[in-house]
Formats: structure tokens, C-alpha cells, sequence
């Protein structure tokens, strides 16, 4: 009896990625910029660095802050990047905000920079 | 008289219509739907039909127990039934302002806005905390001023009905007037931003005119962006379901004084860093979003 929902969420779930809902879209520039401004108040990006695969960003600021843009299925997580969550590593720029669940994002080396 | 319950029979219309609107997406109507963010909403909706479960009889024992201290006898007709459903909608108003204003109900609360999206899967992401944030003690006076137990369970999974057809982008507006009176896709949208002007507005299950009347009432005039002021990184019911458990529990152990222990409890969500929807509101600038059509 107990099943018999979790069949149907499995049905559910199973239509929707047979429906093509399960995009994983690409950065831009200027749409890190937008996201970074809209979800931290006050927040004006200056310069984005982007990961290669184009599911993250590194949005800098003018006032010296820096926001992380990283990819959730097909939308964005933002957060606010303490300097002590951001270290260098092999060429790399590696952001480890501590917070569960939330993974670590590695820039490699020579991700393009872009002014805005 | 016996009174069913509205959510089992509408359980199989609630997929027929989730599967109607992906398609519908799929045929260009508004809204988007992420596979694994809809397992997420559905899983948690499980989760809080197996908490009430096991919490359910306790509850039910508790109303009947209040109804034995009734102030009233009041019969079970068709009137009562009908004043019944619009005061447990006005309590269901208290109640969901609470949960977005208090951090104790918000814990259990934040569940059902912790997508991104907006669709009819959203509407079944539901805690798995609700009875221990008591936030079933909204519907208690109902008992005591002396409606029928069965009436009060009975317009209550009414109302929970009809709040699962709000979330949908796929309707603009309802004609008629009835964006006047009722919650509506349009206002329920509003409540689900994060604009900042939308942050903590339209509260309303059935009604609309409870905000209009406690002044909690938003138009929606931009697209809404949705989800929470933090959004999560994460698909994984189980930190959805307990997260903001865990950052209570977290405040309250680096709150310095009991003033801070208290607030990291029952002040507004977002009180510790300064990211109440009040502070929001007032650091945004004059919106420059994306009108609404």
C-alpha cells in the first residue's frame, strides 16, 4: 500500500524527464552579472569569471565582494563568497563555502575573464 | 453525516493535472518544470502525508478533546459548514503569517517554498515538521468555539485543495472579479517571489481579502523570481525537509546572550544577518524588474 504514491511519483518524475524538462543551461556574462545583482541587495558586479563548462560564475564587485553564480538543474544558486571560502590551488580557484550540501566549485585554470 | 476527505479523492486529479500542465508547457502555455526538482516536491509531499500518519490520530484526539470545552453547540448544516470554511480560511491566513514571520513555523514552512519553480508539483512540497512546529494550533479555536470535528477536518482539506490549482504559471488571471475575492494563480505567484516588494505578501489560502484587509496584499506587477532569499543547492529531501531546523539550532548555539537565543527562534527569518524581508525591502532599490503580463 505504502508503494503504491511512490509508484506514481516515479511515473511523474519519469514523464517530466521524458518531456525534456531536465536542461542544464550556460552562463553568460551577462546573465551572472544580472543574478549576482538581483539576489544580493546592494550588489553591483564589475567582472565575471566563468567556469569552462559555463555552470558557474565568480561575479567580483566594486566594492571589492565577490558572488558566487552556480547552476541548480536548470536555474541558479547565489551566494555571497567570504574571502576565507576562496583559495587558490594548482592554478585553480576553488570556492568552499562550508555550508552542507552545498558542493564545492573549482574554477580552472584560465577561465575566460570578462569586464562588464 | 459523514465527511470524506477532499485530498484522498483529489489525490488522482492532482496527477492527471500535474501531467496536463507539463504538457501543456511542453505545447508553449507558460512555466517550466525540472525533473528532479519536481521528485523533490512529490517526495516531500509524501513525507508529510507519512507525518500525519503518525501524527494525525494525535491531533484529531486533541480537537475532539478542545470540542468537549466548546463554547457552543453549533449543528452541522449547510450555514455552519459554509462559516466554518471561512473562519478556518481566516485562521489558515494567521497561521501562514506566522509561518513567514516567525522562524519556528518558517522552519517547517520554508519547505513548500524551497523550489525554484513554480508549477502543480510545487504545491505538493510540503513539510515533514508541520506538528512539531504546532502549527496545527492555528485551527485549535475551531474546536473550542464548538464547530464538529469532522466539519473542521472536512473544510480544512477543502481548502487544501483548492490552494493545490494556485501554483501554476499557466493561468494569467481569473475573469469575473474573482481576482477581487479569491487567492488566484496571479496572487499566489506574488507570495512565492523573492522580489523584495514581493517578500511576504499574499498570505491568503481561499481568500484574497484577508491581505487586502490586514494589509498584506500584493498585486503581482513583475515576473516573480521564486524560491527562497537562500536558495538551496540541493535536491536531497532530507536537508530540505530539516535545513533551516539545523541553522536554528546553530544560532542559537553561537547567540551570545538569551536575547540572541530567542531571536534566532521566534524573531523574523533572516533576523541573525540582517536579511529579514523588511531589510530586503528597504535596501532594494526602486524595482526594475520584468513587467508581469
Amino acid at each position: 500500500m505504502i508503494f503504491t504514491p511512490l509508484i506514481g511519483i516515479a511515473l511523474l518524475v519519469a514523464a517530466a524527464w521524458a518531456f525534456g524538462f531536465r536542461a542544464a543551461p550556460r552562463l553568460d556574462a551577462g546573465e551572472a552579472l544580472r543574478l549576482a545583482g538581483e539576489a544580493v541587495a546592494g550588489f553591483a558586479g564589475t567582472r565575471v569569471d566563468l567556469a569552462a563548462d559555463g555552470r558557474a560564475a565568480l561575479v567580483h564587485g566594486a566594492d571589492g565582494r565577490t558572488v558566487l553564480v552556480r547552476g541548480h538543474g536548470n536555474r541558479w544558486v547565489v551566494r555571497p563568497v567570504p574571502p576565507a571560502a576562496l583559495r587558490h590551488d594548482a592554478g585553480a580557484v576553488v570556492v568552499d563555502l562550508g555550508e552542507p550540501l552545498f558542493p564545492t566549485t573549482i574554477f580552472a585554470p584560465a577561465a575566460p575573464r570578462i569586464a562588464a | 453525516m459523514t465527511f470524506p476527505d477532499p485530498v484522498q479523492f483529489a489525490v488522482p486529479i492532482f496527477i492527471v493535472a500535474i501531467l496536463a500542465e507539463m504538457l501543456a508547457i511542453r505545447f508553449g502555455a507558460r512555466g517550466d518544470y525540472e525533473w528532479r526538482d519536481t521528485a523533490t516536491s512529490l517526495l516531500m509531499g509524501f513525507g508529510n502525508t507519512m507525518a500525519a500518519v503518525v501524527f494525525g490520530a494525535g491531533i484529531l484526539a486533541l480537537g475532539a478533546a478542545l470540542w468537549e470545552y466548546r463554547l457552543f453547540d453549533i449543528p452541522v448544516t449547510a450555514a455552519t459548514v459554509v462559516l466554518c470554511f471561512l473562519l478556518d480560511d481566516l485562521a489558515y491566513y494567521w497561521f501562514h503569517r506566522s509561518a513567514h514571520e516567525v522562524r519556528w513555523f518558517w522552519a517547517s514552512h520554508v519547505v513548500h517554498h524551497s523550489s525554484q519553480h513554480y508549477n502543480l508539483s510545487t504545491a505538493l512540497r510540503q513539510t515533514w515538521t508541520g506538528p512539531i512546529s504546532f502549527s496545527f494550533a492555528f485551527r485549535l479555536p475551531l474546536f473550542l468555539i464548538g464547530f464538529d470535528p469532522r466539519v473542521v477536518f472536512f473544510v480544512g482539506g477543502l481548502n487544501l485543495v483548492y490552494q493545490f490549482f494556485v501554483h501554476t504559471e499557466v493561468v494569467r488571471r481569473l475573469p469575473f472579479g474573482l481576482e477581487y475575492i479569491l487567492n488566484t494563480p496571479s496572487h499566489h505567484r506574488v507570495h512565492h517571489g523573492t522580489n523584495p516588494r514581493y517578500l511576504d505578501r499574499n498570505y491568503g489560502g481561499v481568500l484574497i481579502v484577508w491581505d487586502r484587509l490586514f494589509g498584506s496584499f500584493e498585486p503581482e506587477v513583475e515576473a516573480p523570481r521564486y524560491g527562497i532569499v537562500r536558495n538551496l543547492a540541493t535536491f536531497n529531501p532530507l536537508w530540505v525537509a530539516v535545513h533551516e531546523w539545523v541553522a536554528i539550532a546553530r544560532d542559537v548555539i553561537a547567540a551570545r546572550d538569551w536575547r540572541g537565543r530567542w531571536m534566532a527562534v521566534a524573531g523574523p527569518p533572516g533576523w541573525r544577518d540582517g536579511s529579514t524581508a523588511a531589510a530586503i525591502r528597504a535596501q532594494a532599490a526602486p524595482s526594475a524588474g520584468v513587467p508581469a503580463e
